[in-house]
């Protein structure tokens, strides 16, 4: 298989930059894989991937029938216009090395992929463990010696099912079964890799544990399985970064992501998805927060070509809480239908959405969300606030909210705003001797500072540089 | 039972169609043929099953089938009112015009009569902005629609009373079909109230009515309809406004009877300069079922449109609300504005609120608001302090919370009669 060669370091340089725009993370490495991957998805591929993980047989039986799934099920019709996805030329399963522990034992050429994307940096500096994945596989795993001895177990999916068999039957599509949408089906039928996390009951984890998702191969499909399980009074903040080379063809990442909070528990689940404007990032998540328990999504999008993806809350015990912030930030070429849905089961629960979407160069970014609270829900509340930007004339906003109201003693609030830059605002800065590119940049930032100073610091400065780059020549 | 090609071409050569309308019933009809009635899986309906809800085409005939006669100056004008026809069925009848509005070249007759007598007007304008291939009800509309009035307000007229339609269902089993237009010329004002009932009915009723609006250069405009009809009864409107330059429209919707009520009001803006106010307001009691659709389409500059629906909610009532705001790429420095607010007051009552925003363009102020709660304990409380017992407290919020939106209509005949039937509603 050719490969073109980057050199790694034009990457950092304009040349690259020509090339591919402003995506920073847009160069791909040569790398030999273990298995000459192949492409098209069928019930020998599940058997393939089944063998290679060696796994139990109801995984390979689920597997099976969530393909089954996926072929019945039809492509949707709302959302994003996901007509050119070639399911036959995606490979669905790359093993690109055998999974290590130690930075240096990776291949060479993966061990800069990581590098360059700053990984071990920021394990050194402040993360409690990573994973990191490389097409279908993670390749390397690490957890930090204080939180093993705690009992948590921070680990890949994979392993999981192998070490902890009994805790991922009770949990594995419990939350989101295999039939939930056609790209769950899917997902369920090739999944490999991903995270597992377990926390046991009063554990802490005062650090964020993160994953890193690299595609590198063009027309890759990623699939990776997370499920977080946070037992009663525990606490997590999980973070993950995703980012994929610029080729012409396109790729297809479609993760599920499961979370069980349990009594007074509390999980933050913090993504910033940077894929390359080829990849379509169609993804499912949910989380189930049970008594008092609170769930946080913090989604911010700024790649991919397509992203279609609403992280999900069931408040099913009394007093559970839900937040969900998440930004879009639609470029060129791009479609971002983002969103959030909660549905509110049980009483006194409470949920809040903050959407904040920037459209610019022809880019269309939105917002499409549900909040739902059933007939026993008593004295629910929910309150969401979607703002969008259009920083020119040739981009686009979309708000879809559905609210949906079954109790009486429910209540809901739902405001949302779409404007452009305000001229005055603009001038003001400029009046003070701030040149227009860097006031647009500042209003921008502004703009979606209720998101990044949720963020751990790293990130959020990470996505002020995202937010940055993608401004610049923004003003034509 | 139900509806035939043949009901189509009979009621045609009762009429003495031209065969232009006759050829548009046939298209209608055309469509209704390879329609179905909607499911919840088509997102428009998402909200509203009517295959649950038991509505069957077949339970009805096309009141023509009854009775259809038109014409004859037997009824008077009223004094507060410009003009007037009365609707029973399928019979139309049209009070005799103010001879001074009639020199002056204001038309106000029955659909048919004005498609007789004024096809220039009526042929370029019938179905223009009423989208018969909609669906299967907006379908079979096109193919049966039967009675209902034809406005024409000539350049620099205004008509200060307002036109009055008054329709009645008044045969269990029957459907009507009445289809206005209103089509104003430049500078010109005019007023529509239109209302549906059917006292004393005892029975089922399928009431499927358009009214489509040409708002000309600087006109302005009202367009009212209100909707008391007996439970029983199964409600479509279709309501459209299209507007030119300048031009200055306000719709309100009020929907308090009826087992069923859907509504599609659509105001394209095509000119620039426009303003156009949406307003609703409803009241859902046990067994009813009320679906709001909306739509601001902003296809020029320089225009604003605002919307405001407000509900409350009883017994195991449902609503849905549905709107959206589309500016398209040409619709520079508009203004859009969207509330849908709804107040539950029972715990089986269940409210659906969807306020959807498209923007293709960045020069633009757009929100929307949607809110579904329910009474303000405080509100109860301060009022009861005050020596008003509980239940005229609620009563009194209630109105308070609807009447809001008769904030924006701008015309003391319409405030008062809308207030009085919220009031009457309300002491029920």
């Amino acid at each position: 298989m050719a490969i073109e060669q980057f050199d790694p370091v034009l990457a950092e340089n304009e040349a690259v930059r020509k090339i591919q725009g402003t995506y920073k993370y847009g160069w791909h490495d040569a790398t030999s894989y273990d298995e000459a991957p192949s492409r098209g998805l069928s019930h020998q591929v599940i058997d393939m991937i089944s063998d290679r993980k060696n796994e139990p047989d109801w995984m390979r039986q689920n597997r099976h029938k969530a393909l089954d799934y996926f072929y019945r099920r039809p492509m949707p019709t709302w959302g994003a216009d996901l007509s050119e996805i070639d399911f036959e030329s995606i490979f669905y399963y790359i093993k690109p090395t055998n999974k290590v522990s130690k930075w240096e034992d990776m291949p060479e050429s993966i061990r800069d992929t990581w590098d360059k994307l700053g990984i071990p940096e920021a394990e050194k500096n402040f993360l409690g463990g990573v994973t990191a994945q490389y097409e279908s596989e993670v390749v390397y795993h690490s957890t930090q010696k204080h939180l093993e001895d705690m009992g948590v177990i921070f680990t890949d999916m994979d392993s999981a099912l192998r070490d902890h068999p009994d805790l991922v039957k009770e949990y594995f599509g419990s939350i989101i079964p295999a039939n939930d949408n056609k790209f769950a089906a899917l997902n369920t039928a090739v999944w490999s890799g991903g995270s597992f996390i377990w926390v046991p009951k009063g554990v802490s984890i005062e650090v964020p544990l993160q994953a890193y998702f690299r595609i590198n191969q063009e027309n890759m499909g990623q699939f990776e399985r997370t499920l977080i399980i946070c037992e009663d009074e525990s606490w997590v903040h999980y973070v993950e970064g995703c980012s994929a080379p610029t080729y012409s063809s396109d790729s297809l990442h479609s993760a599920v992501v499961e979370i069980v909070v349990k009594d007074n528990a509390r999980c933050r689940y913090t993504t910033i998805q940077n894929w390359s404007n080829n990849v379509y990032n169609l993804v499912t998540k949910r989380a189930v927060a049970q008594k008092n328990a609170t769930m946080e999504w913090i989604d911010g999008n700024l790649g991919s070509k397509i992203t279609m993806k609403y992280p999900a809350v069931i408040l099913a015990g009394e007093g559970a809480k839900a937040e969900i912030l998440s930004v879009a930030y639609a470029g060129t070429g791009m479609h971002l239908d983002a969103g959030a849905k909660v549905t509110h089961v049980a009483p006194n629960t409470q949920s809040t959405i903050v959407s904040k979407s920037i459209s610019k160069d022809g880019g269309r970014a939105g917002y499409r969300g549900l909040v739902r609270i059933d007939d026993g829900a008593t004295n629910a509340r929910s309150t969401v606030r979607c703002d969008a930007l259009i920083l020119d004339e040739d981009s686009r906003s979309d708000t879809y909210p559905y609210n949906e109201i079954e109790e009486e003693t429910g209540s809901v609030g739902h405001e949302a705003t779409v404007s452009k830059v305000g001229d005055e605002q603009l001038f003001y800065l400029q009046s003070r001797g701030i040149d227009e590119t860097e006031a647009m940049s500042l209003i921008v930032r502004g703009f979606i500072e209720p998101i990044t100073k949720e963020l751990p610091l790293e990130y959020s400065v990470e996505l002020n540089r995202l937010i940055q780059l993608q401004m610049e020549g923004s003003i034509g | 039972m139900g509806f035939t090609r043949s009901d189509v071409e009979a009621l045609s050569a009762s009429l003495n169609e031209p065969d232009w309308v006759l050829e548009r019933r046939l298209e209608a009809w055309g469509w209704f043929e390879k329609m179905e009635i909607p499911g919840e899986k088509e997102e428009p309906w998402r909200y509203t099953n009517l295959k649950r809800l038991k509505f069957k085409l077949d339970d009805f005939v096309p009141s023509t089938q009854v009775d259809v006669s038109f014409g004859g100056p037997d009824i008077q004008l009223s004094p507060d009112r410009s003009g007037e026809a009365h609707q029973r069925g399928a019979r139309i009848r049209v009070a005799p015009l103010d001879m001074e509005l009639d020199s002056g070249g204001v038309i106000v007759t029955d659909i048919h009569t004005a498609i007789a007598e004024h096809p220039e007007l009526v042929r370029p304008n019938l179905f223009g902005q009423f989208n018969a291939a909609g669906h299967i009800f907006s379908a079979l509309h096109g193919a049966l629609f039967c009675g209902g009035m034809f406005i024409y307000v000539p350049r620099g007229k205004t008509l200060t009373l307002p036109v009055g339609f008054d329709c009645r269902i008044d045969e269990p089993g029957t459907a009507v079909f009445p289809h206005t237009l209103i089509v104003t010329e430049e500078n010109s004002e005019v007023c529509f109230i239109e209302r549906y009932s059917s006292p004393g009915l005892g029975g089922s009723g399928f009431s499927n009515s358009a009214i489509e609006v040409v708002g000309g250069q600087a006109s302005r405009g009202f367009v009212g309809t209100i909707q008391e009809y007996d439970k029983g009864v199964w409600h479509f409107q279709n309501q459209n406004l299209r507007t030119a330059r300048d031009a200055n429209f306000k719709s309100l919707v009020v929907t308090l009877g009826g087992t069923f009520s859907r509504t599609e009001t659509t105001a394209t803006i095509q000119g620039e300069g426009n303003s156009v106010d949406l307003m609703g307001i409803y009241m859902a009691g046990e067994g009813q079922h009320f679906d709001f659709r909306t739509m601001q389409d902003h296809a020029a500059a320089h225009s604003t449109s605002d919307l405001l629906y407000k509900g409350a909610l009883k017994g195991n009532a449902r609503t849905v609300y549905s709107g959206q705001i589309h500016v398209r790429p040409e619709g520079r420095e508009t203004d859009a504005y969207q509330t849908n607010r709804n107040l539950v007051l029972s715990d089986h009552a269940m409210a659906n609120s969807k306020p959807e925003l498209e923007i293709e363009n960045n020069d633009v102020r757009c929100s929307h608001a949607a809110s579904v709660g329910q009474m303000d304990e405080n509100e109860v409380f301060y009022l009861q302090s005050r020596g008003i017992d509980r239940v005229s407290a609620e009563r009194l919020i209630v109105k308070g919370f609807l009447e809001d939106v008769l904030g924006k209509v701008g015309r003391k005949d319409v405030e008062g009669l809308v207030s009085h039937l919220l009031e009457e509603k309300l002491s029920v």
